[in-house]
C-alpha cells in the first residue's frame, strides 16, 4: 500500500538512507545526496534543516557536536529507530517506483 | 571572514523567528562551506557570498517551519518543563525534609502573621538551579528557557502566593458583603506583609537562583558560538 506521504517521504529517504553510509554534516549530506543522484536531488539550507530536526526530534537521527580542522560542526548519525525506520520506507518507495513504471510502461504500449 | 551564523540569525530574526545559538551556529557552517565552495571554484568572495544568500532557498519558509519545530510540545518540555519541575521537586523536596528533620527556621513575628525562613535550605537553591539550566541548555534551551528553568521554584512560589491572596481577598469579601465570616484585613495592612512573605519566598530564593543560573546560561551561549 502505497501512503499519500511518498513524496514528503523522498527527502525522509534520502537523508535516513545517505547517513546510513556515514554521520555527515550538514553540507557534506546535502552534498552526498546531490553527488549520489547524480545532481537529481538538492538540498537547500531551508529545505534540509528543518527536516533533519524533525527527524532528531522523532530520534530517527542523532545530532552531534564534533570539532575538526578548529571548527564545531554538528554532525549526524542514524539511530537504531533510523535504522529501522529505513525499511519500510525503502520498500514502500520500490512499490511506488514499481506502479509507476507498470503504469509508463502501459502509456508506451 | 565573514559572519555567517550573525547573518543567519539575523534573516531568522527579520522574520520573527529567534533562534537558538546552536542553530545559528550550525546554519552559519552550512553557509560557510557552500561559501567557501563557490569561492575554491574561482568565484571572487563578494559575488561568492551574494550566491550562497541566493542558493540558501526561501527565509521566510525555514522560519516558518524551525518556528512549527520549536513549538512542539514535547520539545518544549524537555527543554523547560521538566527541567523546571525537577528543580520545584528537588527545592521543595528538599524544604519538605528540612522541616521534617526539625530544622529551626529564622522566624519574625510581624503585626499579622510570622515571618519564617529557613535559611539552611537557601544554599542549595543555586545548585538545582545550575543543575536545570545546565539540563536545559543540554536539550537546546534559548537562554530564556534555562533562565525560566532555573527559577522555577521561585515563579512558582510567586504564582501560588499571588494567587493565594487574589483568591483569599476575593473570598474574604464575598462573605463580608454577605455579613458572614471576619471583617477583611484592610489591604494597607495585608500588602507590606505580602512584601515581607515575597522578600523572604520568592526574591532571595530567586537571586540565589540566579546565581546559579546564569554562569550556566553564559556558558552554553559561549559554546554555542565558539
Amino acid at each position: 500500500m502505497i501512503t499519500s506521504n511518498v513524496k514528503r517521504g523522498s527527502a525522509e529517504l534520502a537523508v535516513l538512507s545517505t547517513l546510513a553510509t556515514a554521520p555527515a554534516h550538514g553540507y557534506e549530506l546535502a552534498r552526498r545526496i546531490e553527488h549520489e543522484t547524480g545532481k537529481a536531488l538538492r538540498f537547500t539550507l531551508a529545505s534540509l534543516y528543518p527536516l533533519l530536526y524533525k527527524l532528531e526530534a522523532d530520534g530517527l537521527v542523532k545530532g552531534e557536536w564534533r570539532s575538526s580542522e578548529g571548527r564545531r560542526r554538528r554532525y549526524y548519525l542514524l539511530t537504531p529507530k533510523g535504522k529501522a525506520r529505513l525499511r519500510p520506507l525503502r520498500e514502500e518507495w520500490q512499490a511506488f517506483i514499481g506502479a509507476i513504471q507498470k503504469l509508463a510502461a502501459l502509456a508506451d504500449a | 571572514m565573514r559572519d555567517w551564523a550573525r547573518v543567519a540569525r539575523e534573516e531568522l530574526a527579520r522574520r520573527g523567528l529567534d533562534c537558538r545559538d546552536e542553530v545559528a551556529t550550525e546554519l552559519g557552517e552550512f553557509l560557510d562551506d557552500a561559501c567557501q565552495e563557490l569561492i575554491l571554484s574561482g568565484a571572487e568572495p563578494n559575488r561568492a557570498a551574494v550566491l550562497t544568500l541566493e542558493r540558501t532557498g526561501d527565509w521566510s519558509q525555514l522560519a516558518r517551519r524551525l518556528k512549527r519545530l520549536e513549538e512542539v510540545p514535547m520539545e518544549r518540555a524537555k527543554r523547560l518543563w521538566i527541567p523546571g519541575l525537577v528543580n520545584a521537586a528537588l527545592a521543595f523536596g528538599l524544604l519538605r525534609a528540612a522541616t521534617a528533620a526539625g530544622l529551626e527556621p529564622f522566624v519574625r513575628l510581624q503585626d499579622h502573621g510570622a515571618l519564617v525562613v529557613y535559611w539552611q535550605w537557601l544554599p542549595a537553591l543555586p545548585v538545582f538551579a545550575a543543575v536545570a539550566a545546565w539540563w536545559s541548555a543540554r536539550r537546546g534551551g534559548l537562554a530564556r528557557e534555562q533562565l525560566i528553568a532555573g527559577l522555577f521554584p521561585s515563579l512558582a512560589m510567586l504564582t501560588l502566593m499571588l494567587l493565594g491572596f487574589v483568591v483569599s481577598n476575593t473570598v474574604e469579601a464575598t462573605m463580608a458583603a454577605r455579613g458572614i465570616g471576619r471583617v477583611p484585613v484592610p489591604l494597607g495592612v495585608q500588602l507590606p506583609t505580602l512584601g515581607l512573605y515575597l522578600l523572604a519566598w520568592v526574591v532571595v530564593p530567586g537571586v540565589l537562583s540566579l546565581l546559579g543560573t546564569l554562569p550556566l546560561v553564559f556558558s552554553a551561549r559561549h559554546r554555542a558560538v565558539a
